[in-house]
C-alpha cells in the first residue's frame, strides 16, 4: 500500500491480511556455499498494485533461472507495510531486500541503520548509478552515502474525461493555471454533482501548485522549511480557491474515496494522479473514456512531484552479497523486464525508448511530464507531519476556517519545530 | 484450604483430607496450567510489558532507553491526545446508555408471543456474530454521500450530510455502527436475564393492578440488574478501547480532524505510525486506569445484590 496515494486497497484486507502477514514464515536461510544448497533471500514489498502482485515474482522467477545458487523468494507485505516491517526489524527478522517507499519513509530506515548502505557493492561490481534519473536515485541517497537502487517511480499527471471536454466545447487539455481555472467552471454542473476537479486536499496533490508558482515546501537538502515564502502563498492560494469557488471537490463530496474513483465515477472531469491510476481505471471503470495530459503550467514552470521507490538490503540480511546480486538484477535486466510488463514508470533513462512504451501511448505524457519532476521527500522525523499535520491543515484551508496564508503559517512553524528538535524520533 | 492450621493438633483423619486437598489443588493446576501459561505468555505478560514500555524512549528500530515519567508529561501536554479521550469518552456516553436501553426494549419485546419470534432473534443478533471490519465497510457505503441513507433522507426532504467526510458527522457514523453492531448481543444476555426472573412476581402484580408498563418498571428493570450491571461494564470497556471501526472508516488517519481519532487508534498510530512506543504505551496506561476507574464505579452502582 503506498502512502502517497489514497487507500485505494480496503482498510479492511488491511486488518485481517495484516494479522496473518503477521505469522509469515522467517526465512531460513543456509550458511553461504554450504553443501552446495541455494541461499534464500526473501524480497518484500507492499502488497495491492498489478507491479506488487505479479511482476515482481515473475522477475524474480527470471532471476532463480540464471542464478542456481540464490534463491530469492517474493514476499508481498499486505496491510500497513511500514507498520508491519518496523514489528519485523524489533523482532530482528525483517527480508533480507525491502522496497523503499517515498514521502519520508527512506530516510527513516536509513537513519536507523535498518538499511545497509550499497557503496561498497557498487563499488565491488563496478555497478552504474549513472542510467537512473537523477531525482529518483538522489530520493535514497544520503551524501554519498546510496541505500537504495530505484525499482520505479510515477510523477503526477492531469487525468481528465475527454467526453467531457467534448460535451463541454473544450478542444483539449488546459496548459496554464487560467485555463485549469475556466475549464473546470465550464465542466462544473453541481446540480448534477459533477465537478470539474475532484482531489483529495492532501500534502502529494498540492504541493506541485507551490513549486510551479516557484516556491517549494523545504530547500533542497531538507534542513529548512520554506513554506514562508510569496511564492508558495501564491500556488496554495490557487489550490485552495479551486475548492472555494465550487469547481473543485473532495472526493468524499462526491461518493468516491480517491480522485481517480471519483474520475472513473463521471462525477469528475480532472484529476491529478501518478500512473498507478491507469491499470485501476482500465479495469475498474472501462467505459469511462479517460487521457493523460501533463500538468498546466503555473507563473514559473508545470513542476510534477515524483513518487520513487526503490530496493534496499537491510540490517537483518545474513547474506548481503546474495541480495546484492538480486538487486543488481532486479534493477538492470529486470528494470527492462518490469517495463514490457507494464509496471508503473521506469527508472532508467534508456528505457523511456523501450517498444512497450510506442505500443501504449497512454505513458507518452506521464514520460513527458518525468524531467519537471520533483521527488517528494521528508526528512526522518517527519512522519507525523506528513500522515495528518499536512492533510488537517490543508483540509481547514479548503473548508474556508483558516486562510491559506494562515494554514501556511502553521505548517511552516509546525515543521520548523520538528526540524529544531532534531528528528523528534 | 490451610485456614484451620495451627487450631488444634490435626487427627489423622484430618491430616487425609488435608493431603487429599492439596493433591486436589495440584491436579486443578496442573489442569489449568496450558492456560494459565498462555495467559501470562500472551495477555498477562504484555499487558505488564506495556507498563515498563511508557517509561522508555523507542522508536521499533533503535536502542530503547529509559526517561522515566517523562512520557507522561509529554503526553498530558497533546492536544492530539486529549482530543482523542474527548472522543472516545463522548463515544462511550452516548453509546454505552443507548445501546443499553435498546438491548432491554428489544430483550422485552422478543420475549412476548410474538409472530416469527424466532426471525427477529436472528436479526437482532446477527450484526453482532459478523465482523467488524465487512459491517464498517458495509456501513461505509450506506454513509456515503451519495450512499444508501442519504437517499432514503432524500426521499424524505432532507438533505444528507457527507457522514464521513465532515467532521462534525463522522464520529455520530461511527456511533450509529457501534451500536447496530453491539445491541443484539446484549439483547441475548438481556433474554436470559428474563427467563430468570420468576413469571409468579408478574402474576401477583397482575393481580395486584398493575399495568403493563408498571410492571416492567417495578419488577422488569430492578430484577435484571445482574444482567445490566453485565452490559454497562462490558459496554463500557468495549466503548473506551473502540478501534477497528473508527481505522477502518478513517483508513487509519481518525480523520477527518481528528474527529474519529480515540484513545486505541492514537496508541495504534503512535506506536507503529509514528514511531513513539514510550508514548503510545503511556496512553495505554491511562486507558487501563480510565477503564478500571469507571468499572469500580459501575460496580458500586449496579453491582450490589437484589433485594427483594
Amino acid at each position: 500500500m503506498r502512502r502517497i496515494r489514497p487507500v485505494t486497497m480496503l482498510a479492511a484486507t488491511a486488518l485481517s491480511a495484516g494479522a496473518l502477514a503477521g505469522c509469515g514464515v522467517a526465512s531460513t536461510t543456509s550458511p553461504p556455499g554450504a553443501s552446495g544448497k541455494p541461499v534464500t533471500i526473501v524480497v518484500a514489498s507492499w502488497a495491492g498494485t498489478n507491479v506488487t502482485n505479479g511482476i515482481i515474482k515473475q522477475q524474480l522467477a527470471a532471476f532463480n533461472k540464471a542464478h542456481p545458487h540464490i534463491h530469492a523468494v517474493y514476499r508481498p507485505i499486505s496491510g500497513n507495510y511500514q507498520t508491519i516491517l518496523k514489528t519485523e526489524f524489533a523482532a530482528g527478522d525483517a527480508p533480507d531486500i525491502i522496497t523503499l517507499n517515498n514521502g519520508g519513509q527512506a530516510p527513516l530506515f536509513e537513519s536507523q541503520g535498518a538499511v545497509i548502505p550499497l557503496n561498497r557493492y557498487i563499488t565491488q561490481s563496478h555497478y552504474s548509478l549513472s542510467g537512473f534519473f537523477s531525482g529518483a536515485i538522489n530520493m535514497f541517497k544520503a551524501g554519498n552515502t546510496v541505500y537504495g537502487l530505484p525499482r520505479d517511480q510515477s510523477p503526477l499527471v492531469l487525468y481528465y474525461n475527454p467526453a467531457m471536454f467534448k460535451k463541454a466545447g473544450i478542444s483539449g487539455p488546459p496548459t496554464t493555471w487560467a485555463q485549469l481555472q475556466s475549464d473546470a467552471q465550464k465542466l462544473t454542473q453541481a446540480s448534477k454533482k459533477i465537478y470539474g476537479i475532484a482531489q483529495t486536499p492532501q500534502e502529494p496533490r498540492w504541493a506541485q501548485f507551490i513549486y510551479q508558482a516557484g516556491g517549494s515546501v523545504m530547500n533542497a537538502s531538507m534542513t529548512k522549511m520554506t513554506l514562508n515564502t510569496p511564492a508558495a502563498l501564491k500556488g496554495f492560494s490557487y489550490f485552495v480557491h479551486l475548492y472555494r469557488a465550487g469547481i473543485a471537490v473532495q472526493p468524499s463530496q462526491v461518493g468516491a474515496t480517491w480522485g481517480g474513483q471519483a474520475l472513473g465515477m463521471g462525477h469528475a472531469a480532472m484529476t491529478f494522479e501518478g500512473a498507478w491510476a491507469i491499470p485501476y481505471l482500465q479495469d475498474t471503470y472501462p467505459n469511462t473514456p479517460f487521457a493523460i495530459a501533463t500538468l498546466p503550467s503555473g507563473p514559473v514552470s508545470n513542476q510534477s512531484l515524483d513518487f520513487p521507490t526503490a530496493w534496499a538490503i537491510t540490517k537483518d540480511s545474513a547474506h548481503p552479497s546474495q541480495a546484492w546480486q538480486v538487486i543488481q538484477y532486479l534493477s538492470g535486466t529486470g528494470e527492462a523486464r518490469w517495463v514490457e510488463q507494464g509496471g508503473l514508470v521506469t527508472v532508467r533513462k534508456s528505457l523511456v525508448n523501450m517498444p512497450y512504451y510506442q505500443s501504449h501511448p497512454i505513458y507518452k505524457n506521464i514520460l513527458a511530464q518525468l524531467p519537471h519532476a520533483v521527488p517528494w521527500n521528508f526528512p526522518n522525523g517527519f512522519s507525523q507531519y506528513v500522515s495528518s499535520t499536512l492533510s488537517n491543515v490543508s483540509l481547514l484551508a479548503v473548508e474556508g476556517r483558516v486562510s491559506p496564508a494562515a494554514a501556511l503559517q502553521q505548517l511552516q512553524r509546525q515543521g520548523v519545530s520538528i526540524l529544531k528538535s532534531g528528528s523528534g524520533q | 484450604m490451610t485456614a484451620f492450621q495451627g487450631i488444634r493438633p490435626a487427627s489423622k483423619r484430618q491430616r487425609g483430607w488435608r493431603q487429599w486437598r492439596r493433591r486436589d489443588a495440584t491436579t486443578a493446576y496442573v489442569f489449568t496450567l496450558p492456560t494459565i501459561l498462555l495467559l501470562a505468555a500472551f495477555s498477562l505478560g504484555p499487558a505488564l510489558y506495556a507498563f515498563f514500555l511508557s517509561g522508555v524512549s523507542w522508536n521499533l528500530l533503535n536502542r530503547m532507553h529509559w526517561v522515566g515519567a517523562a512520557n507522561y508529561v509529554t503526553l498530558f501536554h497533546l492536544p492530539l491526545f486529549w482530543t482523542a479521550v474527548k472522543n472516545s469518552v463522548v463515544f462511550a456516553a452516548v453509546v454505552m446508555p443507548v445501546q443499553t436501553v435498546i438491548a432491554m426494549g428489544f430483550a422485552v419485546l422478543m420475549n412476548q408471543h410474538l409472530p416469527a419470534r424466532p426471525l427477529y432473534r436472528l436479526a437482532f443478533f446477527f450484526p453482532s456474530i459478523s465482523s467488524s471490519a465487512v459491517t464498517s465497510l458495509m456501513f461505509m457505503w450506506i454513509f456515503n454521500k451519495l450512499g444508501l441513507l442519504n437517499g432514503f433522507l432524500g426521499g424524505i426532504g432532507i438533505a444528507g450530510p457527507n457522514w464521513i467526510g465532515n467532521p462534525h458527522f463522522a464520529l455520530s457514523a461511527i456511533m450509529i455502527l457501534n451500536i447496530w453492531s453491539t445491541s443484539g448481543y446484549f439483547m441475548v444476555v438481556f433474554l436470559a436475564g428474563l427467563q430468570a426472573i420468576p413469571q409468579s412476581m408478574y402474576e401477583a402484580a397482575a393481580i395486584d393492578g398493575a399495568s403493563g408498563f408498571k410492571r416492567f418498571l417495578k419488577i422488569t428493570v430492578p430484577l435484571l440488574r445482574p444482567s445490566t450491571f453485565f452490559i454497562v461494564v462490558m459496554g463500557l470497556i468495549g466503548t473506551l478501547q473502540m478501534f477497528d471501526q473508527s481505522f477502518i472508516i478513517s483508513g487509519g488517519t481518525g480523520g477527518p480532524l481528528n474527529s474519529t481519532l480515540t484513545i486505541a487508534l492514537l496508541i495504534y498510530q503512535q506506536i507503529f505510525s509514528y514511531g513513539q512506543v514510550g508514548l503510545g504505551a503511556a496512553a495505554t496506561v491511562f486507558l487501563f486506569v480510565l477503564v478500571l476507574g469507571s468499572t469500580i464505579l459501575v460496580n458500586r452502582w449496579l453491582g450490589k445484590p437484589i433485594e427483594y
